[in-house]
């Protein structure tokens, strides 16, 4: 990644071009850097997931609106934090769209601070988010160096069988098991068993076994 | 001027006819005088020639000369002379026979001829004149043998004894029945040919002058030759004997050519005869059954003739007149007294006089009669006119009048009538109770006789925009231009003033004219402001229905260039901080300026809107309503996401038209639609708006479709109704308004389903009134 993309960008979506300019205005002289579109439809045809930044929109745009852009986005697999800029906006649209994902609604007209507040808090929730996701994508890696046997074992070991118990299950001899096992937590770069149970809680592929005991 | 031309040429021809008539006149009167000594004296020398022909003509054989003229022209003379004047001829006579005879003859038997001669013709004219039927005509079969028993036999008989028997005295060697006979046959034979020649041709003298050309003249000539002819070769031939009796024989081709032309002659005669029956007959037929009464008159004998409508004034039929002649009371029409003598037209010598007759119902008449000469100035016609039926009509018209009159004032209505050039003709008893409420100038006082029209062009002439339209009206029917006019004016003083509605119907008559009606309006009039304000205040409450449910949409749309602002504005302060960079600051300030100046429109639109303002015409483009109206609501429709298409025509005719009340209908329309669209997919809520035009730019139609599920046939029209409403909210009453709105406008709303619904708004481009 070169330092262009990697610079955080505002992404504001507006119908309406005097607020488009006006808010850009403004955050440029906040330091921000923006990109401007009219319609969400033109905003998701350039997206590319990978830029960090937030969206500023209006929940009612024409054609797809705010909130259909936030399902959009979600279903690309990135939810990307949304800054809602709204004069119509109602309870039940905010709880919808606080529900789906990183959210605040601004109400218009807005104070350039309150923008900046809530775009620079939207710029460090996506920063967060973008680590976790890294984290989770290097771990994911991790998991993927592993063989078959390997991954049954660790499983295993997870759910807090003994070696002794894990030969027995998987009918090898307890000495393949341990070597198995620890060449498993060496490609997990995980000392204890504590640390690999923490690390993949969110990983299915290493979770809960299949069925009980 | 030719009616005057006209009037000098008829009296021209008209002197022209009498000079002529009085020529004919002083003609007949000169021949008349002529006659008075023509006739003896032609007498005296045809009565000497006889005499003296005889005496040359006569043969030694026989006692007298054959024919023996003198007697037959003395019987032509007195047929032709009144009685009291015979003694004139009778004297002419017995000079001539001896200014002719004396001294060949002794004195004596001179006398004795004369005497003779004189005696027969008497008889026989006393007796034709006692006993003859008609004219004086030897045509007929009564009158011919009267001449042939009194004059031939009788007459000559008796001269022929006279003659005979005094002839014979003292002479032994007579023989009285050979001289009897032979004076008898001569007598007769001159009296059966002369006499009736001899008085035919001088009544045809007396008759007139002889203008016609004498027809039949070589028939004539040829009948006169033979008959000299025959008698010479009969009297004359035995004085020569040396001529043969064969040449005797030539005279009969004479003879036979003569009876062929006779023959030929009287068979023509006969066919005049039956024409002239034929005519008379259709004269007569025309005569008596003539409605009007007429009769023939002769100066002195009174009516001669007289037909049935004639009998009938008198109360009389022709089976009373048979039974009794001709009776002066027949006559009453001459007798009674004069009521208005008129001396008639000199130039046709017509005489008219006016007499009250009492008929024989114990009615009295009044009647005209009119006397004229036909033929002769002593003899005519007379015709007499019954005037009771004229004044019949005339007091039926008298009825008629005062009726058409009571039939005019009984009417509410103010009605004038004016003739073809304006002129007032009448006016009934409203219209005059009005026009004394009026200015005494004005056009409603003008008098019966005078000018409406011209009172109509001082009012206008004047400015006054009511009597100019009135005016033009009335020129426009009078001429024909237009059959009815139907206008509305203000009449009477300002502080009473009243709405008329005037009808100028044009007067169903050859000649024009027109009629002029004027209702008192002013009640209607008022009814008819008062439904408009409360249409007004209607419309205006449907107008702020609307916006009432469009108001979050309305904060959207000022709260966009409020943010824009506010946005801008802050940047600028941040730039004031950065003195490198104030070519921005004026980016942004101009930005700003445009914003408040949208916001500004955003809420002038509003209050317009909004506003209870007097409704007002004025030039509107359609495309830009569109624009407005899709502009104040574009916050609603994204947020009901709702796409609108718009197909505006590239050009539209503009129309006469409340702008407020017309971004009213559209903005309805539009929520309509964007209701009917609200079931439906969000990728399926389309709205179309499409302005277009006619080829003749006559009118501007505006559609709304929708991709809602459209309407039922049922409630097409029933949308329409006030208080129908197929949603839950809303009072019903936005399209019963919108639809009142085009109407106000001259124009026209409906819907029809196709898919989705659609409405239609037309609006005729010009002409709306206000």
């Amino acid at each position: 990644m070169n330092s262009k993309t990697t610079r955080p960008t505002v992404f504001l979506i507006d119908d309406d071009a005097a607020i488009r300019v006006a808010f850009s205005r403004a955050l440029q002289m906040e330091g921000f850097s923006t990109r401007l579109w009219d319609t969400a439809d033109a905003f998701l045809a350039e997206h590319d997931i990978d830029v960090p930044g937030c969206v500023v929109a209006d929940v009612a745009l024409p054609g797809m609106n705010g909130l259909d852009l936030q399902k959009e986005l979600v279903s690309r697999g990135y939810a990307r934090p949304i800054v809602f800029v709204t004069g119509y906006g109602t309870i039940r649209m905010s709880v919808q769209a606080m529900r789906a994902g990183a959210v605040t609604f601004l109400p218009k007209p807005v104070r350039t601070a309150d923008l900046a507040q809530a775009v620079r808090e939207a710029l460090e929730t996506d920063r967060r988010l973008r680590e976790a996701r890294a984290r989770r994508a290097a771990l994911e890696a991790r998991v993927r160096t592993l063989t078959t046997r390997e991954k049954q074992v660790l499983r295993l070991v997870i759910a807090g069988r003994m070696n002794k118990q894990i030969a027995a299950e998987l009918g090898a001899a307890e000495k393949t098991i341990k070597v198995h096992r620890g060449r498993g937590m060496s490609k997990m770069r995980v000392r204890s068993v504590a640390e690999l149970v923490t690390l993949t809680s969110h990983i299915p592929e290493l979770g809960a076994p299949p069925g009980p005991l | 001027m030719p009616g005057k031309m006209l009037i000098a040429r008829v009296s021209e021809q008209v002197q022209a006819g009498t000079r002529r008539d009085e020529q004919l006149l002083s003609r007949v009167e000169r021949l008349r005088m002529a006659g008075r000594f023509a006739a003896p004296i032609g007498f005296a020398a045809g009565y000497f020639s006889a005499v003296a022909a005889a005496e040359w003509l006569g043969h030694p054989a026989l006692p007298q000369p054959v024919p023996s003229a003198a007697g037959a022209l003395l019987l032509s003379a007195l047929l032709l002379t009144e009685q009291r004047r015979w003694w004139l001829y009778l004297l002419l006579a017995l000079v001539m026979q001896l200014a002719a005879e004396w001294p060949t003859y002794p004195a004596i038997e001179i006398l004795v001829r004369n005497g003779a001669n004189a005696a027969s013709a008497l008889i026989a004219a006393s007796a034709i004149a006692l006993f003859r039927r008609g004219p004086l005509r030897f045509d007929c079969l009564r009158n011919s043998l009267l001449l042939v028993a009194f004059g031939a036999l009788i007459g000559s008989g008796i001269a022929a004894l006279i003659t005979s028997v005094a002839l014979a005295i003292g002479r032994a060697d007579v023989n009285i029945g050979f001289n009897i006979m032979a004076i008898l046959l001569a007598h007769a034979f001159a009296t059966v040919t002369i006499t009736p020649v001899t008085v035919h041709a001088v009544l045809r003298l007396r008759a007139g002058p002889l203008d016609a050309p004498l027809d039949h003249l070589p028939e004539v000539a040829t009948l006169v030759v033979a008959l000299i002819a025959l008698g010479t070769s009969a009297f004359v031939w035995p004085h020569f004997p040396s001529v043969k009796p064969i040449w005797l024989a030539a005279f009969n081709v004479f003879l036979a050519c003569a009876v062929l032309l006779l023959a030929a002659l009287l068979s023509r005669l006969g066919h005049l005869k039956r024409d002239l029956h034929i005519t008379r007959q259709r004269f007569e037929g025309m005569f008596m059954h003539h409605v009007m009464p007429m009769a023939l008159w002769r100066e002195g004998a009174g009516a001669v003739t007289l037909n049935d409508a004639y009998l009938r004034l008198n109360g009389m039929n022709r089976h009373d007149l048979t039974s009794s002649p001709v009776t002066a009371e027949l006559l009453s029409l001459f007798s009674c007294p004069a009521v208005d003598e008129d001396c008639g037209d000199t130039l046709t010598r017509f005489r008219k006089s006016k007499h009250l007759l009492h008929l024989a119902d114990g009615r009295s008449a009044p009647v005209v009669i009119t006397r004229y000469p036909v033929g002769g100035a002593s003899e005519g016609m007379l015709h007499a006119l019954d005037l009771s039926a004229v004044s019949d009509a005339e007091s039926g018209r008298q009825r008629v009048e005062s009726l058409h009159a009571a039939v005019l004032d009984s009417l509410h209505e103010r009605i004038a009538i004016i003739d073809g050039a304006g002129l007032l003709l009448e006016t009934n008893e409203s219209w005059r109770m009005a026009a004394e409420a009026c200015d005494p100038t004005s056009a409603e006082r003008v008098r019966p006789g005078e000018s409406f029209l011209e009172a109509c062009a001082r009012e206008a002439a004047k400015g006054d925009a009511d009597a100019v339209s009135e005016l033009r009206a009335l020129r426009a029917v009078l001429s024909g231009a237009e059959s009815r006019c139907h206008l509305e004016r203000v009449s009477g003083p300002p502080e009473a003033a009243v709405w008329l509605e005037v009808s100028i119907e044009r007067l169903r008559r050859p000649e024009g004219g027109a009629v002029i009606t004027c209702i008192d309006a002013t009640s209607r009039k008022r009814a008819e402001l008062e439904a408009r304000i409360q249409q007004e205040q209607l419309t205006h409450l449907g107008r702020v229905a609307v916006l009432g449910q469009l108001s979050g949409a309305f904060a959207h749309e000022l709260n966009q260039p409020l943010t824009s602002i506010l946005g801008n504005a802050e940047a600028a302060l941040r730039l004031l901080d950065c003195p490198d960079r104030t070519g921005e600051l004026q980016d942004i300030l101009r930005d700003i300026v445009d914003e408040d100046l949208r916001a500004a429109q955003v809420i002038q639109r509003l209050r317009a809107l909004f506003d209870k303002a007097d409704s007002v015409r004025e030039t509107v483009n359609l495309n830009a309503v569109v624009h407005e109206v899709l502009g104040l609501c574009r916050s609603e429709l994204i947020a009901r996401n709702v796409r609108v298409h718009t197909e505006l025509a590239p050009v539209v005719p503009t129309v006469q038209a409340d702008r407020v009340q017309m971004q009213q209908v559209i903005l309805n329309l539009l929520m309509n639609a964007c209701d009917a669209v609200a079931g439906q997919p969000v990728s399926a809520r389309t709205v179309c708006v499409t302005t277009r035009t006619n080829p003749q730019a006559s009118f501007v139609a505006l559609s709304v479709a929708d991709s809602g599920p459209g309407i039922t046939d049922t409630d097409l029209e029933r949308i329409f109704q006030p208080f129908f409403s197929s949603k839950s909210h809303g009072m019903g009453l936005g399209l019963a308004i919108c639809r009142s709105v085009a109407e106000s406008h001259n124009g026209r709303l409906w819907a029809e389903s196709a898919g989705g619904a659609v409405f239609h708004l037309e609006l005729p481009v010009g002409g709306v009134l206000s």
